[in-house]
């Protein structure tokens, strides 16, 4: 059985593997102020060994729990750094989740965090079910995944003799479905386990994930993608909203580039430049690379990548490939706001 | 009205009077209309040949790195997407590059390498600040 302090620790490193050391220092400031302790009472910035310390004081102070910390770590790992994918609930998927079959397929969440649940590597697959507000439902699966990468300090290139050595690398990943009957939309999240878009990977990871689910989740039958695709000039057109560092279209004639020449989101927005006219509907996109700003602070912008993603099945998917680890609210916000732009535009 | 920076460079360079004029009138034409624009050599020096000034890229160059020394410009490193969709990441010095890099315009992973890193400049803070004070120069 293992200890408070060790499932904590646990916990603190998963947080730092997903980058979110501010998510645990906003955690303990705000456990801190809730529990009206003194500012000195425990940190609430600095390294990850000063953190550790942190929480560990905290919750000897009855400030923090593992419950409270893990609650943090399962947002972080299940809201970006995924490749989503956007389904609609067909008749079929209405009805199955009128049924309990879903919950009943499928092990609740352990009510207390348990260290398989958050282990670096986990050594099986595990697949959970929950219940969530509005009666959103979500599988999730727990998993180790693996990738091949090129290793570059193994890998050389010499006068006469060259070579590439590829490795295998593990780490652990979070896929799920996320279902809301009442508004009859669906999502898969892929975790996009490499530091990088890699499609090849995600789907495979997405087909492996449905296989894996295929017992009573027929994501044929009872999913049909969102086309979000038929929204794409309508977010195009959004330029208050959304922000552009790039863009790529194509007429019947020619397929044009366009990019500021500033990283990120410090350029000008290509839309506002003379040239640019691909707003139109002569172009049309496979995908788009947009910034959503966020409404009550509109210099904040949330980066995704668009796409219409063709695996060889009748439709093709819609996939939003989300890098930065965000909030549930602000991922959920620009999932709505691409959905909306496709409805728009129906 | 002219910029600071500009006199300076016309009081040490009076035999280049047409060449730094034409390079003034260019980048606040640039900036005015983008203020983060990037300053660059290879479009300048074509700009000034269209006005029939006679410059070559050299000197061109040279002026750059002069205007950088009176503080108007900021030297600057841009890290192009090898895909070619444009700057994938920016620095003041080489140092601050990491070996490698999730590219927001593409979506991959590529590693540095010189070919894909391209030496340019920004306006400072000061210029950007004249360039929009002063009435636009015809």
């Amino acid at each position: 059985m293992p200890t408070n302090q060790e499932l904590l620790n646990l916990l603190v490193r998963r947080l730092a593997e997903a980058r979110a050391k501010s998510r645990l220092e906003e955690l303990l400031r705000q456990s801190r102020d809730e529990q009206a302790l003194p500012r000195r009472a425990f940190r609430t910035s600095g390294t990850l060994e000063a953190l550790t310390g942190a929480v560990q004081l905290a919750a000897e102070k009855g400030a923090l729990t593992v419950e409270m910390l893990a609650r943090v770590v399962d947002e972080v790992e299940e809201n970006g750094a995924q490749h989503i994918y956007l389904f609609d609930l067909t008749d079929e998927g209405v009805e199955l989740m009128r049924s309990d079959s879903l919950l009943e397929a499928f092990p609740d969440l352990p009510a207390r965090p348990t260290p398989a649940m958050y282990a670096e590597l986990p050594a099986t697959t595990r697949t959970y079910v929950s219940q969530r507000e509005n009666g959103i439902v979500v599988v999730k699966q727990i998993f180790k995944a693996s990738y091949w990468e090129k290793d570059e300090d193994k890998s050389y290139e010499h006068a006469n003799e060259r070579a590439t050595v590829t490795v295998r690398r593990e780490r652990r990943a979070i896929n799920l479905v996320k279902i809301n009957p009442g508004l009859r939309q669906a999502e898969i999240r892929v975790d996009r386990v490499r530091g990088q878009q890699d499609d090849v990977l995600a789907r495979d990871l997405l087909m492996q994930f449905r296989e894996s689910l295929e017992d009573v989740l027929d994501i044929d039958k009872h999913f049909t993608p969102t086309p979000i695709w038929d929204g794409f000039r309508r977010i195009v057109a959004d330029v208050e909203g959304t922000y552009m560092s790039t863009d790529s279209a194509q007429d019947p004639s020619v397929v044009v580039h366009i990019s500021n020449r500033r990283e990120s989101d410090r350029g000008a927005d290509v839309r506002t430049h003379d040239s640019y006219q691909y707003d139109s509907a002569d172009y049309t996109r496979n995908s788009l690379n947009i910034y959503w700003r966020k409404p009550h602070d509109p210099e904040q912008k949330i980066h995704t990548i668009l796409s219409r993603v063709d695996y060889g099945d009748a439709t093709p998917y819609a996939k939003v490939y989300v890098a930065a680890r965000l909030t549930a609210d602000d991922l959920s916000h620009v999932l709505e706001r691409i959905r909306q732009s496709a409805r728009d535009a129906s | 009205m002219s910029l600071s920076a500009f006199d300076n460079l016309r009081a040490t360079h009076p035999d280049r009077l047409d060449a730094i004029t034409a390079i003034e009138r260019h980048i606040t034409r640039t900036l005015r209309r983008d203020p983060h624009a990037v300053i660059d050599d290879a479009i300048l020096w074509q700009q000034i040949r269209e006005d029939r000034v006679r410059a070559d890229l050299e000197l061109t160059r040279r002026l750059l790195v002069e205007l950088e020394t009176l503080h108007a410009l900021q030297r600057r490193l841009f890290w192009l997407c090898p895909i070619g969709l444009g700057t994938a990441f920016e620095a003041a010095d080489a140092d601050e590059f990491p070996t490698e890099i999730e590219c927001e315009r593409c979506g991959r992973e590529h590693a540095l390498r010189a070919a894909d890193v391209e030496v340019k400049f920004t306006p400072s803070e000061a210029l950007l600040r004249e360039v929009h004070g002063a009435p636009p120069q015809q």
